[in-house]
């Protein structure tokens, strides 16, 4: 029973066909500051790791009958294997001891396990699953009330589920912004009797500055005799963003993710 | 008669040695001893030569920009409070710490430390005992200089690199006690406090901030492997009541970080602020500011000591603004709640419970399928210090509205690490005036345009509050009105906590952005230097 368990688990990732040669993931070297392992080596102790040790282990080494490796202090401070291989060899109360392994595969072994500590420590390599729980009925007849003023999904919006990503998507929904063009306020300055009309490059408390049609910059200091009037192209988006937001649960924006993902 | 001698003479080379240690416990004016300047966490200092009539003279006395050699890393930001003793400043990034005339800002040492690596994400500063200084390093040494040449007496390890804790506090000095904290939630490691022998380094106490099986609250977990590896980091510099002999805490969030199906439960100490007794580690008190959290909304945020009075009565009370957007205000005796309520739009709590704790709502948790998230993860406010004025009775603190996408990404039964992923969509900076005695917004300044940031707050007798905004200002406000008197744009928003101290008659406001420290001061205040004296001058027991 627990041999059938471990077939069933431990063969889709047998089956997997091994990362590309030559390269190894892409870390970032903000969060991951130990060498990342060859991963010629990680493929290797894989093959290696799935069948000896993935029935206690777990294959991909998160625990089961046996500890978690991913999470262990002895596998965290192993380097190249001096650390796990005298366990490996000599096994442990409860753990059969491997005494045939070779240091070229308790090295392999010890690339695997760390490859898959860097998995876990490095969130910007996290992949998003990017489901779609919504009803996209619900959804249209949501974007028909909130959104049909400015948007429609046979003109605007067209095509829009194929362009992005579900979860992509799902924020723009929300809000739109970045630094695009769309996102861009327009502002008008009124100084000493002149009117100054362009996009809104600068803003704080005591300075505005505005790009005129021509491309020049002008900046004015705040203050009395000088008005600034902001036109915010989101301001629904924001309206719609705090509506989302104060509804306790997020079916409504589902719902409308579901229906622009329909949207050919 | 020979007692007495020998007493005078003991206290007379205390003095002369560095840091008196009386000082930190008396309110900072020609001493910065201490991280939050001194053990409340008001961050408010008593000077008022610069002051709400005269602010708008102040001007730049000058600049010291950090220089760490040839093979420095880019993008470094001066997040450490310095402290000022005997007229030089002290201050740390990641791995670099160096002494300056805290009149003029020319360097008189840096010391350099050899990193095997961890997160360089920041470095609050230093704690000082009497001559010593201590800092922490990203992969987790302690170490001890000599403040008068900035060379290296020993060095202790206080955490594992190999195991992803990596280091960012303050060490506290209380009596001869250095604390000592740690952060790291990369992978789900335990978080720990402890005390360090300011002579030796040797460990006096350690306190685990998730318990052991068998431990009281052990059930707040679901088992052995979940409470062992369930994060609870210990980031922040704490708080002090000398009286009380409690030391306050702010504890960082559980782990994995985004997931809690691997943890049912409250998941205590984690998000938590507790009372812990300085002298043993053994913890008086605990309030949970968010029980079960899967938002990374650590509670570190400084728990600001206020002397109050509510419902007539003088109370001893604890505030903090938490990052999970809640302002709390305790009895700091007891940990028994006085008031919680937000100060920023959130939508995950469902109210509080009779010990005035926040109740999670199970769907406002990351999916796979992704929830609107108000606050972000990066929350109603960070880590930048915040301020409280006993001349207005408001907590000052840089808020942000901000919302964002979170997405769960492990939805297995154990997931790992952070387990999830953040889309951040919208925020907006806004410095907010919070009533402790009602927890209401006395009055916000939201800056114009968008963007968030949290920036550290000073406040003075002066009635100035100093902060900084989105767009790289330092700015001083009236702390009654919140009306801006006075600015001053930087190479950088404003990365710590501002600071001031008093020498030769000279106010000094001292604050860090990018990877510089700006002095300002009062235009037409010369200070009373006699030429020839040497400097720094330490600060003689006659004056």
């Amino acid at each position: 029973m627990k041999f059938l368990a471990f077939l069933l688990t431990g063969l889709p990732l047998l089956a997997q066909a091994p990362a590309a040669g030559g390269r190894g993931p892409a870390r970032s070297t903000f969060l991951v500051s130990r060498p990342i392992p060859d991963p010629a080596a990680v493929e290797r102790g894989k093959a290696l790791f799935v069948p000896a040790c993935g029935f206690c282990h777990g294959p991909n080494a998160t625990g089961g009958e046996g500890p978690d490796l991913v999470r262990s202090t002895v596998a965290l401070r192993d380097e190249g294997g001096d650390e796990i291989g005298p366990v490996i060899r000599a096994g442990r109360p409860g753990m059969p001891p491997f005494p045939q392994m070779t240091d070229a595969q308790i090295k392999d072994i010890a690339a695997f396990l760390r490859n898959r500590q860097q998995e876990a420590i490095d969130r910007g390599s996290y992949s998003l699953k990017n489901v779609n729980t919504g009803d996209p009925s619900r959804g249209e007849a949501f974007f028909a009330a909130h959104c049909s003023t400015c948007h429609s999904g046979a003109k605007d919006l067209k095509g829009i589920g194929a362009k992005y990503e579900n979860s992509v998507l799902m924020g723009k929904i929300v809000y739109p912004g970045g630094r695009g063009p769309a996102a861009r306020s327009s502002v008008t300055v009124r100084a000493a009797g002149k009117t100054t009309t362009g996009v809104l490059e600068y803003q704080d408390d005591f300075e505005v500055g505005v790009r005129d049609d021509a491309g020049e910059y002008h900046g004015f200091t705040r203050g009395p005799g000088v008005s600034v009037a902001v036109k915010e192209p989101l301001a629904g988006h924001v309206k719609l963003m705090k509506s989302f937001a104060s509804s306790g649960n997020d079916r409504d924006l589902h719902d409308v993710l579901a229906y622009l993902v329909s949207v050919k | 008669m020979k007692t007495f001698l020998c007493a005078i003479l003991a206290a007379g080379c205390i003095l002369a040695q560095g840091l008196d240690p009386a000082k930190l416990k008396q309110l900072p004016t020609d001493t910065w001893p201490s991280y939050n300047g001194d053990y409340s966490g008001r961050r408010f200092s008593p000077l008022k030569q610069v002051n709400a009539a005269n602010v708008g003279t102040m001007t730049l006395s000058w600049v010291y920009r950090i220089n760490m050699g040839p093979n420095a890393p880019g993008g470094v930001s001066m997040k450490a409070t310095p402290l000022e003793v005997n007229g030089v400043l002290y201050f740390t990034v990641p791995d670099h710490a160096w002494a300056v005339d805290a009149r003029t800002g020319r360097q008189l040492w840096h010391y350099e430390w050899k990193s095997k690596g961890g997160i360089h994400i920041g470095s609050r500063g230093f704690g000082m005992y009497r001559d010593w200084l201590y800092f922490e390093t990203p992969d987790n040494y302690l170490i001890c200089l000599d403040s008068k040449t900035g060379r290296e007496r020993w060095h202790v390890e206080i955490g594992d690199v190999r195991l992803e804790y990596f280091s960012t506090p303050a060490p506290v000095v209380i009596g001869n006690h250095v604390i000592v904290g740690t952060g790291g939630d990369s992978l789900d490691v335990p978080g720990y406090l402890e005390a360090r022998d300011p002579e030796t380094g040797k460990t006096q106490w350690h306190w685990n901030s998730t318990p052991r099986p068998g431990e009281p609250n052990a059930n707040t977990w679901p088992n052995k492997d979940a409470m062992e590896h369930g994060g609870g980091m210990t980031w922040m510099p704490g708080t002090y009541d000398p009286e009380l002999n409690l030391y306050y805490l702010g504890t960082g969030n559980p782990n994995p970080v985004f997931a809690g199906q691997g943890r049912k439960g409250d998941n205590l100490y984690t998000c938590s602020i507790v009372a812990l007794n300085p002298d043993t580690g053994k913890m008086a008190w605990y309030f949970q500011a968010s029980p079960h959290d899967t938002h990374d909304w650590d509670a570190v945020q400084t728990p600001v000591l206020i002397d109050g009075i509510i419902d007539g009565k003088p109370r001893k009370l604890v505030a903090q603004a938490s990052r999970n957007g809640y302002f709390f205000v305790l009895d700091r005796v007891t940990g028994k709640n006085v008031l919680s309520k937000p100060y920023v739009p959130l939508n995950w709590s469902k109210g509080e419970d009779k010990r005035g704790q926040p109740i999670p709502n199970p769907d406002k948790e990351p999916k796979l399928d992704g929830i609107l998230s108000m606050p972000s993860a990066s929350g109603g406010t960070n880590w930048a210090p915040p301020s409280f004025s006993p001349q207005t009775g408001l907590f000052y603190v840089s808020g942000t509205d901000n919302y964002s996408l979170l997405f769960a990404t492990d939805d297995q039964e154990k997931p790992e690490g952070f387990a999830g992923k953040e889309i951040n969509l919208w925020s907006k900076a806004s410095l907010k005036a919070i009533d402790y005695k009602t927890g209401t917004i006395k009055w916000a300044h939201e800056y114009p345009g968008l963007g968030g940031g949290n920036f550290g707050v000073l406040t003075t007798a002066g009635n100035v509050l100093f902060t900084g905004d989105p767009m790289g200002n330092f700015i001083g406000f009236n702390a009654t009105s919140g009306s801006a008197l006075w600015h001053s744009k930087l190479t950088g928003p404003v990365a710590n906590g501002p600071m001031s101290y008093e020498l030769d008659g000279k106010q000094y406001v001292v604050v860090g952005a990018g990877d510089s420290l700006y002095a300002f001061a009062l235009n037409e205040i010369s200070a009373a230097r006699v030429p020839g004296e040497a400097r720094p001058r330490p600060t003689s027991p006659a004056r």
